[in-house]
């Protein structure tokens, strides 16, 4: 064996070595007593979960090595086997998932007396694994193979209900008691007692209860999370409860003082970390290309890494620009040695990068779609712009992409009937017009504006001095406002060249429209009077829908742009 | 009362099922295109392995703003994905699959689809719970029910998809390791409505199990994709893969019904009997008698009409049994004409490129029950245009050129013989085709004996089905089933052949009208009506 498990773990996660042999050294020994809790906390996206999971299976899992303390190799593969076979040491629960605090406590015990899930080394070794998240931190190779691993391990479904609290301390003081080979394998090597000289009473291994994404517990179990911090304490056996999450502690605590849980911050990569990283996401088969990768890398780092310091992003963005970066390398076009042509090659893309795939406009899917079919494309583009100088290569954006890009924007009109459009242009304007213009804009000199000259009226004089306060602000930077449906309807029949009556159709559709959260409604669902609403519509999206129907809105708009 | 309305009931479903027809049709590349997402998500995956984490494969369908219809659309997918093989019109997906991947695409087990819709996930339990008895009530025989193990898993539970999904993965390992595993496709119908804190736990979920179970997530979108972006943040958003697909948009669909249902099939025959009461008639089993009472109320209101023929019907059954097929056969005929009439005006409206002509069809078609297509201003405005086109023959090409390709194409979908005549125009104008021409000199009969030009087409068409359209024509302008014809040869390339073409065209245009507005729907139905009684 090459490797110690921990090398194995500093190695997979650049820049967490810290972290790691904090995490260990609370962990001491496999029975050594630990703190009663752990807050982990730290970004989206720093490895919290990753490094915790494979530190924990690592030592506890059986997943490659079972630590330093022993030295016979023999002895070693025992342990190993006892721990892949015996109840699993720790519970790994996501809070989103476990959404009632029943999941949580019946999901701790099932993990907790079920042997730990299998992991794969490529688990531990590709840090596919800096996630936000729990569950993606498995190749997807794995999958499959982990499926079958667990198939012929699946032992007899024994699920235990455990509705509330005193239940879970009972339960857990069950599984801390439950003595088995793995326990007697310690004693049977002796170096247990020395340890845990201090506690008399003979002390089976900690178990440790791992709560990802713990700020949801705010809201599904509030008072579940004093209790957690107290576990130990209750139970009176060596259990560590772990929290993950992304915010500090301030904010989980409640009135009454309870616990505090030690807590270890996971800071923001640096630049050489997130290199490193980047670096073993480069698939094997282009190793060769490794130079130009990794100035590749440095590249979108320091494009992206002022708007983005999220390494999920910069990794996505990284995946799906390399082959675009490389392509014309690959074909011969530009040498490898020529940074700036490659530079002003990427340009381009990485503009329409920023606009569109960051903002997942278009999934990585489409674009790689994209980029495939309009690879012709991409060459000319890209070469004219090595000719164009420095200002062309932005506009020099590959025609296929445009093309593309219209094509989406095709795609995202949608028709609406006739009237609604209407009805919705109608919100719009009530939405965005200050009501005290009303007359201005749409009062008739016929008899048929009658009816809405007098509420406009009331409405514009009780609004008025509020109007003229806040009038320095634009309502376009405001937002919409909400609007009482009358007033729409008012409006709506004003724009409307033809007389149409009002009948239960209009409100139809004003009930889709909401529905499908073009309006919002403001009032609450019990209040059938008074209606108000918000128009919930872009400007650019009410512009389309006024041109189809032929309507010009800017000419009703107050004060807009 | 009770026959008809079993009548009612038995076409009725016929017409559904035709509409249903005509939806799935439209549908059916999207449809195959959705197929072979959910079918390739997974395989696609592990090829793309340079992707740094996982993504949900997410198909977005904008299904347009018609809520109503999606009930249909949804189930209409979920049965796609749900049979093992793909929607009938193949040539999409043969291009897209591997060959190999086509067969394992075929053999593996079909996916299991459950849809969501937004009231039956208020909250994050009830969502999964949902989605979770859909499953479990979707698997197939040989998979063991966790639930009915006697344990006390809560039903929304992922741990019992979890383990339904691996026994139904067991169940299959008996045909083969190589099987695909079949994957698991959520649909969500109504994305809009959902709420939108629930849906993102809900993915977030879905993702984190993806690992053991593969999900495929298809949501229905009735707005645009803005809405995806406002209803989930960016943390959500960043695991979803997505793919769009458009589906018709719902006024295309309209028209396709209008025209299968209305146009091209005798259904409307069958509307208009079920409109009166003499519709039991159309069970031949029954005589009339039976419901004479139905009759006589009806017959007392046509009296004034027609009443020596009324009075005949009632006291004289057997002529009234007599005449009704006549009439049927009147109706049917008239509606084939109507139809072929209709499409020829379509047809005349799209050759034209102002946009100010062209009105969807199905406010044709509602002009035209109304019977105010001959009054308006629509008709006379085509003809002016055709006008145009006899007095300034040469500013044709320019016109045609650019239409004749589109034309060349809608050609063999059109029915109608007048198509043919823009064909011809297209194609004498042009001088590089040869063109035949087929003038039929129907002059026997006396109202409409003028030259009429029935047809041109090119010589690949077979002769055949000249005939048959001949023959459809002089029905549609004479109605007397013996005709004469007689086929002569127009030079081609001549000018002046032309200018009598356009002249000719015009004229049977006008006839035509005339003809349409003397005999429209409402006139010959009540002819009939009256007839009948």
């Amino acid at each position: 064996m090459a490797t110690s498990p921990l090398q194995l773990l500093h190695e997979a996660f650049p820049g967490r070595a810290k972290q790691i042999d904090q995490i260990l050294g609370f962990m001491g020994k496999p029975w050594a007593a630990t703190p009663p809790s752990l807050l982990i906390n730290g970004n989206s996206s720093l490895g919290k979960t990753a490094v915790l999971k494979a530190t924990l299976s690592a030592m506890l899992g059986g997943g490659s090595d079972s630590g330093s303390s022993s030295t016979h190799i023999q002895s070693e593969q025992q342990l190993q086997e006892l721990r892949r076979r015996l109840p699993s040491r720790y519970a790994f629960l996501d809070c989103v998932e476990c959404h009632t605090p029943r999941l949580i406590f019946e999901h701790a015990i099932y993990q907790l007396r079920n042997p730990p899930p299998s992991q794969d080394k490529g688990s531990i070794i590709f840090p596919s694994t800096h996630t936000p998240t729990a569950g993606m931190s498995e190749k997807k190779e794995a999958t499959t193979v982990s499926r079958k691993r667990k198939r012929m391990t699946t032992s007899p479904l024994d699920w235990n209900r455990c509705e509330n609290v005193n239940d879970f301390v009972e339960w857990c003081r069950k599984i801390c008691d439950t003595k088995d080979e793995l326990d007697e394998f310690h004693e049977t090597h002796g170096n247990h007692r020395v340890v845990s000289g201090s506690i008399s009473k003979h002390q089976n291994e900690t178990r440790y209860l791992v709560l990802d994404r713990a700020e949801r517990l705010r809201d599904t179990a509030p008072t579940l999370i004093s209790v957690l911090m107290r576990l130990q304490e209750l139970t009176g056996r060596n259990i560590c409860v772990v929290l993950i999450t992304t915010i500090v502690w301030e904010k989980f605590r409640s009135k009454t003082g309870g616990y505090e849980p030690i807590v270890l911050n996971f800071p923001q990569y640096t630049k050489s970390e997130t290199v490193a990283i980047l670096r073993k996401d480069l698939p094997a088969e282009e190793e060769e290309d490794l130079d130009l990768y990794m100035r590749f890398v440095d590249l979108v780092y320091d494009v992206f890494q002022r708007n983005c310091k999220d390494l999920n992003e910069i990794r996505h963005l990284v995946a799906l620009l390399f082959p675009l970066y490389i392509k014309p390398v690959k074909e011969g076009k530009i040498q490898k040695h020529e940074g700036l042509k490659l530079h002003r090659h990427i340009q381009a893309y990485f503009v329409e990068a920023m606009d569109k795939l960051y903002l997942r406009e278009i999934s990585s899917t489409e674009w790689s779609d994209r980029t495939l079919s309009t690879a012709s494309g991409s060459l000319s583009g890209g070469s004219g712009s090595t000719g164009g100088g420095a200002g062309g290569h932005v506009s020099a954006a590959p025609g296929g992409d445009r093309a593309l890009t219209t094509a989406l924007d095709v795609q995202n009109v949608f028709d609406l009937p006739y009237y609604t459009k209407f009805i919705l242009i109608a919100s719009f304007l009530a939405s965005y017009n200050p009501p005290r213009l009303d007359m201005r804009y749409f009062a008739k000199v016929s008899s048929t504006g009658s009816k809405m000259t007098k509420r406009s009226k009331v409405a514009a004089a009780k609004k008025h001095g509020h109007d003229s306060m806040g009038s320095k602000l634009r309502q376009q930077l405001l937002g919409p406002k909400p609007f009482p449906i009358e007033r729409m309807l008012a409006i709506f029949y004003s724009i409307l060249d033809e007389e149409v009556e009002e009948n239960v159709n209009v409100h139809t559709q004003i009930a889709s429209l909401v529905s499908l959260r073009m309006l919002q409604r403001v009032t609450p669902m019990d209040k059938l009077d008074s209606i108000k609403c918000k128009c919930n519509v872009s400007y650019e999206m009410i512009k389309t829908l006024a041109k189809s129907t032929r309507f010009e809105i800017d000419k009703y708009l107050y004060d807009f742009s | 009362m009770e026959i008809r309305h079993d009548l009612f009931n038995r076409e009725w479903e016929l017409m559904t099922g035709r509409i249903e027809n005509v939806m799935r049709n439209m549908n059916t590349v999207v449809l195959s295109a959705i197929y072979n997402f959910v079918h390739n998500a997974y395989s696609r995956q592990s090829s793309n392995a340079a992707m740094p984490f996982l993504e949900l494969p997410t198909g977005l369908i904008f299904a347009g703003i018609n809520v109503p219809d999606h009930d249909l659309l949804f189930q209409q997918i979920a049965q796609t994905i749900s049979s093992s093989v793909p929607p009938s019109s193949g040539p999409l997906e043969a291009e897209d699959m591997e060959p190999d991947h086509n067969k394992t695409a075929s053999a593996s087990s079909a996916s299991h689809v459950v849809i969501l819709q937004s009231k039956d996930c208020t909250n994050l339990k009830s969502a999964q719970k949902s989605m979770i008895e859909q499953f479990l009530g979707l698997g197939i025989a040989g998979a063991t029910n966790p639930l009915e193990g006697g344990t006390r898993l809560q039903n929304y539970d992922m741990l019992v998809l979890e383990r339904w999904y691996q026994s139904l993965c067991e169940s299959d390992d008996g045909a083969g390791e190589e099987r695909k595993q079949p994957t698991l496709v959520v649909i969500l119908q109504d994305f809009e409505s959902f709420d939108y804190d629930t849906l993102q736990d809900f993915i977030t979920i879905c993702s984190n199990y993806q690992d053991r179970i593969p999900f495929v997530l298809l949501m229905g979108l009735a707005t645009s994709i803005d809405a995806l972006h406002q209803g989930l943040p960016k943390a959500v958003l960043s695991r979803l893969q997505t793919r769009k697909f458009q589906m018709q948009q719902s006024s295309e669909c309209l028209t396709a019904i209008i025209e299968d249902l209305f146009i091209h099939a005798n259904y409307i025959v069958m509307h208009h009997f079920y409109a009166n009461p003499l519709s039991i008639l159309c069970d031949r089993s029954l005589t009339a008698q039976s419901k004479a009472l139905d009759l006589l109320t009806y017959v007392e209101g046509k009296l004034e009409g027609d009443p020596q023929e009324a009075e005949m019907l009632i006291l004289d059954d057997e002529f009234l049994v007599q005449q009704i097929p006549d009439l049927v056969q009147g109706l049917c005929e008239y509606h084939q004409n109507f139809g072929m009439i209709f499409d020829f005006l379509w047809f005349l409206q799209t050759r034209f490129s102002i946009s100010l002509l062209k009105k969807p069809k199905r406010a044709l078609y509602f002009m035209a029950l109304e019977g105010s297509l001959i009054n308006s201003s629509h008709i006379p405005f085509l003809q002016n245009w055709l006008q145009l086109f006899k007095e300034s023959p040469r500013c044709v090409p320019k016109e045609s050129t650019a239409l004749e390709n589109a034309m060349d194409r809608e050609l063999i979908v059109v029915q109608s013989i007048r198509d043919r005549m823009g064909a011809l125009l297209d194609i004498v104008s042009e001088d590089s085709v040869t063109s035949s021409s087929e003038v039929e000199d129907n002059g026997e009969e006396a109202e409409e004996s003028s030259k009429t030009l029935s047809g041109g087409f090119v010589k690949k068409r077979k002769l055949v089905s000249l005939n048959v359209y001949a023959h459809e024509t002089d029905g549609r302008q004479t109605r007397i089933a013996k005709k004469t014809r007689e086929t002569t040869r127009i030079p081609k390339g001549a000018l002046g052949a032309y200018t009598l073409l356009v002249k000719e065209i015009d004229e049977t245009i006008s006839r035509l009208f005339r003809y349409l507005s003397s005999r429209g729907p409402d006139v010959y139905v009540s002819t009939l009506s009256t007839d009948v009684v």
